[in-house]
């Protein structure tokens, strides 16, 4: 005769959930895959779909041929366009010295053609603002970038004072323009470039070769004599 | 069999000089395109930038004199790059954009209590330099033109493990371009980049170079 024992609760339970989990798993392993099966897919598409767009796109800006009879002709007017284009570049580029300022690196070049006749540290603009709430004015001490051209040249020049320099310095705006004169301030020359920046000497030597002044490219001593004496007025002057 | 190699040799001598001739006039076309672009930015009297991939640098210049010049180490292209037209930088975007200092004039009662900050400033001692330089600008950054175009920037890796981190950036980067091709479909809008990868320190140039509103010329 056999007994039959009641098995305990737990162990049923247990021998149930062993027997539900391989098939739960394997669902849940079934739908990860068809999930990264279907994203994987859907990333494909979308990159050939782009890759298409991106081609279509190419093939639209092409243009069209030439007929063949037309193009020696054609090519021959081409050239001698591209040639005389050539020619009225070059005509624009400046004869004789330039100048070319990189505010970036600090450094002057003094040159004729590709040639670098002098190279000199300087001093370009900090980039600071200056902010007035109650007038509601701004500066900034930024170099201007582009094309100028040397339009003044001074000696011993006398630096007439801003508004901003005096804000800055927290002192009150003088109201006779006798009381902004300060001479000395700018070293022994000046060469004006227009829109009231100028490439002028300084007190500061040491800052030399960093982003310190309020616009104007400041020079050492001996740079600026060279920079005077060989730069003519209307000598141009390439600031980046 | 001498005449078919004869007849190949013949066709051969016939289509090719004007398949190159057909090549020839295109390039012909694309030099006067570029260099009527680059007259019309010469004579303004300004400041301007050419992107020449083909040479693999990019010059700026004036006057159509090449005044700076960077080298390009290499340049991936996506989507219609359109050279020959003169481009204006829109806007610059990077991580960690370099700020202004901003110095605020403070109101009349608190100017005493600044007064001695300014003599602060004045000593050299004390003296802090409050300026933005070459070495703030970011070395990764992209600058979007007017009509949408992008040029990214990438600093040339230096050192084993930046340039595997490189690698992986370039693989994202060819990955993710045709799903801005379908975005950009989608909202009605041509995408076309450039990713030029140039060394960090003329990475640097070039952001402080290209400034809002200056003006590209792309040769490609």
């Amino acid at each position: 005769m056999t007994m039959l024992y009641p098995r305990s609760s737990n162990t049923l339970n247990n021998q149930s959930g062993r027997s539900k989990q391989p098939g739960g798993r394997r669902l849940q392993r079934r739908f990860l895959l068809v999930s990264a099966i279907v994203v994987a897919s859907l990333f494909l598409l979308l990159e050939v779909a782009g890759c298409v767009l991106a081609r279509r796109q190419e093939a639209k800006s092409e243009a069209e041929p030439a007929p063949p009879g037309a193009r020696d002709n054609r090519a021959r007017i081409l050239k001698s366009k591209n040639a005389a284009l050539r020619k009225k570049i070059a005509a624009l580029a400046p004869k004789g010295q330039y100048v070319v300022i990189d505010t970036a690196n600090n450094r002057v070049y003094l040159k004729k053609d590709s040639q670098t006749l002098r190279e000199m540290i300087a001093s370009c603009g900090s980039g600071n603002v200056l902010e007035d709430p109650v007038a509601d004015r701004k500066w900034t001490f930024e170099t201007p970038r582009g094309e100028f051209q040397v339009r003044s040249k001074i000696t011993n020049p006398i630096w007439i004072k801003p508004d901003w320099a005096f804000i800055e310095e927290g002192e009150p705006i003088p109201d006779r323009s006798s009381e902004r004169a300060k001479p000395g301030e700018m070293g022994d020359y000046a060469l004006g470039i227009g829109q009231g920046y100028f490439i002028h000497g300084t007190m500061y030597k040491r800052l030399l070769g960093r982003n310190v002044s309020h616009g104007c490219v400041r020079l050492g001593d001996e740079d600026l004599k060279a920079l005077y004496e060989t730069a003519g007025i209307g000598t141009r002057v390439f600031i980046f | 069999m001498r005449y078919y190699t004869l007849i190949l040799l013949f066709l051969c001598s016939v289509l090719c000089p004007t398949i190159a001739e057909a090549d020839d006039l295109e390039a012909l076309e694309a030099t006067n395109r570029q260099l009527r672009a680059e007259y019309e930015l010469a004579r303004k009297s300004q400041l301007y930038f050419v992107f020449d991939l083909p040479a693999k640098k990019v010059q700026f210049k004036a006057s159509g004199m090449a005044i700076a010049e960077l080298p390009v180490q290499r340049a991936d292209f996506w989507g219609q790059v359109g050279g020959d037209k003169i481009r204006t930088v829109a806007a610059k975007h990077s991580y960690g954009t370099p700020e202004r200092e901003v110095l605020k004039i403070p109101p009349p009662e608190q100017s005493a209590e600044a007064k001695p900050q300014a003599e602060a400033k004045a000593d050299p001692k004390k003296f802090e330099l409050a300026a933005l330089e070459l070495s703030d600008m970011p070395t990764s950054f992209q600058v979007r033109f007017d009509d949408g175009f992008l040029v990214s920037v990438k600093p040339a890796p230096e050192g084993f493990f930046r340039r595997i981190w490189w690698a992986l950036s370039k693989g994202f980067w060819h990955l993710s371009r045709p799903l801005n091709s379908v975005w950009n479909f989608l909202h009605k809008q041509t995408y076309a980049e450039i990713l030029l990868t140039i060394p960090p320190k003329d990475a640097q140039l070039l952001y402080w170079s290209l400034t809002d509103g200056s003006s590209c010329l792309l040769i490609n």
